[in-house]
């Protein structure tokens, strides 16, 4: 079965968002480590993971109308 | 005794080789707090304006704080504080590694040293008892070899040592002082100080066990919960995983990699030195005192660049200072620079920014091969750039020039030597441009220290959904990172309060809020369950604000003024390529915003802290001495 996730790459994964962001068709069950390899994503690019405004992570799994948003390490130090 | 720390502060004449132990009341740990704070205390009481900062009466402060050697991740860092040599005014430096905790178990919350001694010296604390002991053995000796000497000679491995190196003991101003060999007090020109008092050293011996904590088994609890959301947590994971160093690749992707001096911003060798370059050279991660995260990097590289794996492996800002800054992109040749700035004491960042500045000067005929033995050094030339590293610890012939740091080697060559000097309150930038982020410009201009770019967290984490990890400071909208309105000063004063807060508590920046596994919450429940003091974010936060403002009447006192908030030249023309071509920082936009940044804060158009914030942060005793310019 599947659901409709909202999906935000943000900074510079920008350019990898999908023409369906606003509402992306995933199998149940799918992890957000998964998704990001499907979006061909480079995994070790990513430094947060927020789910419904939530931090997450890579192995938190995606239900339906979730919104996602990803972002790249930029920090500093 | 109280719980959590000593209440027993030393304080160490070096001139008559005496010392004597201050026992301060609790409500002076309870303003103070620690690092920054405490630092900022004990200069403004024991130094008046216009003291040489290499004479024996500038003060020399290594402090810990309240919770320092608390069993947390990331609780394990230091202050180093004195008048700057690099700025002329609030010099301090963090550090983390193992010496901070241990300083704390060996009796003592700080160690204050005044005067100059006879000859070189080291101070040897040893669970308690105090000795100034003959350093000419080591004076002279690298790094590493002072730690292993100073071991022997105090009959104990396990002592913990910081130490400086020949280029502190040369006073090269950017020198510093290193702590186990990887984790160093950079900025600021502290080991320059500690060379100038003929002080090779500080060891330590204690025993943690010595520490009480208000609720043990609370601390167990919260250290347990803190290290299994560090294991889960993605940023402090990939810092396990990567260390500082993928910042390379990231900051370049994203048009904010500083490049050949800060005339360009995007290094087309950063995948050279970046992750997964870096795994090449990565032997192992390393940690700090009972940290989780792990991400210390050790590397080991072969020849033509031999690095010993002893001396701990480039970071994010030696690896853009050495690499991208120089237009350097072999990686070896960039942990070399690394190894022999740790082995001789230097700041990387200084020291990379130095050579970087005397590059664009062979590029442009301000200096030319008749300077450097008959060899121009350019950008990208790996070999000239340890040439002169070598030259700057010894401060041989040109390295004495560039010795003296970017500011006063410019002054000395001449005007158009001055158009690629880059400074910022007399001290050389670090490896971030604000152009991308302008809440790291505001950093730059308004630390007190000069540039520093751990002085809030940095814009471009808060973005979207993102900026929920700032909620609890109130910011609420998510952050623009090229934004540079009032939005972005409020942003920038309640993440300064945040990070300045892990300055005066000696907590590591990776470990904490707003980005990391601990929440604000969990962190004002650790202080309390170590020091029972059932504190508050609330009045944390104020001390931290007390610290901020002591600092500023330090820098307003040698004649600081709003002047010396600003940038430098290049960040207000346009990148000139990249993601982020075109993207300037205009002047009269950052004046505004820090003219709204003293208003938010209390302090007059001068930058001045107004009498009613000082009586707000119990800083009324500040205003009793004339040379504040304060009306009586």
């Amino acid at each position: 079965m599947n659901v409709n996730i909202k999906i935000k790459l943000f900074a510079t994964l920008r350019a990898l968002t999908p023409e369906t962001a606003e509402h992306y068709s995933i199998p149940t069950g799918t992890t957000v480590h998964a998704l990001l390899e499907q979006l061909k994503v480079p995994v070790e690019e990513v430094n947060l993971v927020f789910i419904n405004g939530n931090c997450g992570n890579l192995t938190s799994i995606l239900e339906g109308g979730d919104r996602l948003s990803v972002f790249p390490s930029l920090g500093g130090g | 005794m109280p719980y959590g720390y000593n209440g027993k502060i030393l304080h160490v004449n070096l001139t008559d080789l005496n010392f004597e132990i201050e026992i301060p009341e609790d409500i002076f740990y309870r303003k103070y707090i620690g690092g920054s704070g405490l630092a900022a205390y004990y200069l403004l009481k024991n130094i008046g304006p216009g003291v040489d900062p290499l004479g024996p009466e500038n003060i020399l402060i290594f402090t810990g704080s309240v919770v320092t050697g608390a069993p947390f991740s990331g609780f394990s860092r230091y202050t180093v504080a004195a008048k700057s040599p690099l700025t002329g005014g609030f010099g301090e430096s963090e550090a983390g590694g193992y010496f901070g905790p241990e300083l704390k178990f060996s009796g003592f919350d700080a160690v204050v040293i005044k005067g100059k001694a006879p000859k070189p010296v080291y101070l040897w604390i040893n669970n308690g008892r105090v000795e100034l002991k003959d350093a000419e053995a080591v004076w002279g000796l690298g790094n590493a070899e002072t730690l292993d000497k100073i071991r022997e000679e105090v009959g104990d491995d396990k002592a913990r040592i910081a130490s400086i190196g020949p280029a502190g003991e040369r006073m090269v101003l950017f020198a510093n002082v290193m702590n186990e060999l990887a984790h160093a007090n950079g900025r600021c020109g502290l080991g320059a100080v500690m060379g100038s008092k003929h002080l090779k050293a500080i060891a330590c011996r204690g025993d943690a066990k010595h520490l009480e904590f208000a609720d043990a088994e609370r601390v167990k609890k919260l250290v347990s919960w803190h290290n299994q959301r560090i294991k889960e947590h993605l940023p402090n994971q990939n810092l396990r995983k990567y260390g500082t160093p993928m910042f390379v690749v990231g900051l370049n992707k994203a048009g904010i990699l500083p490049t050949r001096n800060w005339r360009e911003s995007v290094f087309e060798g950063a995948e050279k030195i970046g992750v997964p370059s870096y795994e090449k050279i990565l032997k192992r991660n390393a940690t700090c005192y009972r940290c989780a995260v792990g991400c210390k990097r050790v590397v080991e590289t072969a020849e033509p660049y031999f690095v010993s794996p002893r001396y701990g492996g480039p970071e994010y800002e030696t690896l853009a200072a050495f690499g991208s800054l120089c237009g350097i992109d072999d990686l070896g040749a960039v942990a070399k620079a690394n190894e022999l700035c740790n082995h001789n004491g230097l700041d990387t960042i200084g020291t990379g920014s130095v050579v970087a500045f005397a590059m664009e000067c062979f590029e442009n005929g301000v200096l030319t091969a008749a300077d450097a033995d008959g060899q121009k050094i350019l950008f990208g030339d790996a070999d000239g750039m340890l040439w002169l590293v070598d030259k700057i610890a010894n401060r041989e012939g040109l390295g004495d020039l560039l010795a003296q740091g970017v500011k006063r080697a410019a002054q000395k060559m001449g005007d158009k030597a001055q158009a690629y000097a880059f400074t910022i309150k007399g001290q050389e930038i670090p490896l971030h441009d604000p152009r991308g982020k302008t809440g790291i410009g505001l950093s730059f201009a308004l630390s007190p220290t000069g540039a520093d770019h751990v002085e809030t967290p940095h814009d471009t984490i808060f973005v979207g959904d993102a900026v929920k990890l700032l909620a609890p400071l109130g910011i609420l909208d998510p952050v623009d990172p090229l934004a540079l309105d009032e939005a972005k000063v409020r942003f920038f004063k309640q993440g300064q309060l945040s990070w300045g807060l892990n300055n005066v508590l000696g907590i590591c920046n990776f470990v904490d809020a707003p980005l990391f596994a601990l929440s604000y919450e969990k962190l004002v429940e650790a202080v309390n369950a170590i020091t029972g003091w059932e504190t508050s974010l609330w009045e944390l936060l104020r001390a931290t604000e007390r610290s901020e403002v002591m600092a500023k009447i330090f820098n307003n006192r040698e004649g600081f003024g709003s002047e010396d908030d600003r940038l430098f030249r290049r960040l207000h023309e346009p990148i000139p390529a990249g993601p982020l071509k075109g993207q300037r920082i205009d002047p009269e936009q950052m004046k505004k915003a820090i003219q709204l940044y003293y208003e938010m804060m209390g302090w007059d158009e001068q930058g001045r802290p107004l009498p009613a914030k000082l009586h707000d942060l119990s800083l009324g005793w500040l205003m009793e001495t004339e040379s504040d310019g304060y009306p009586r």
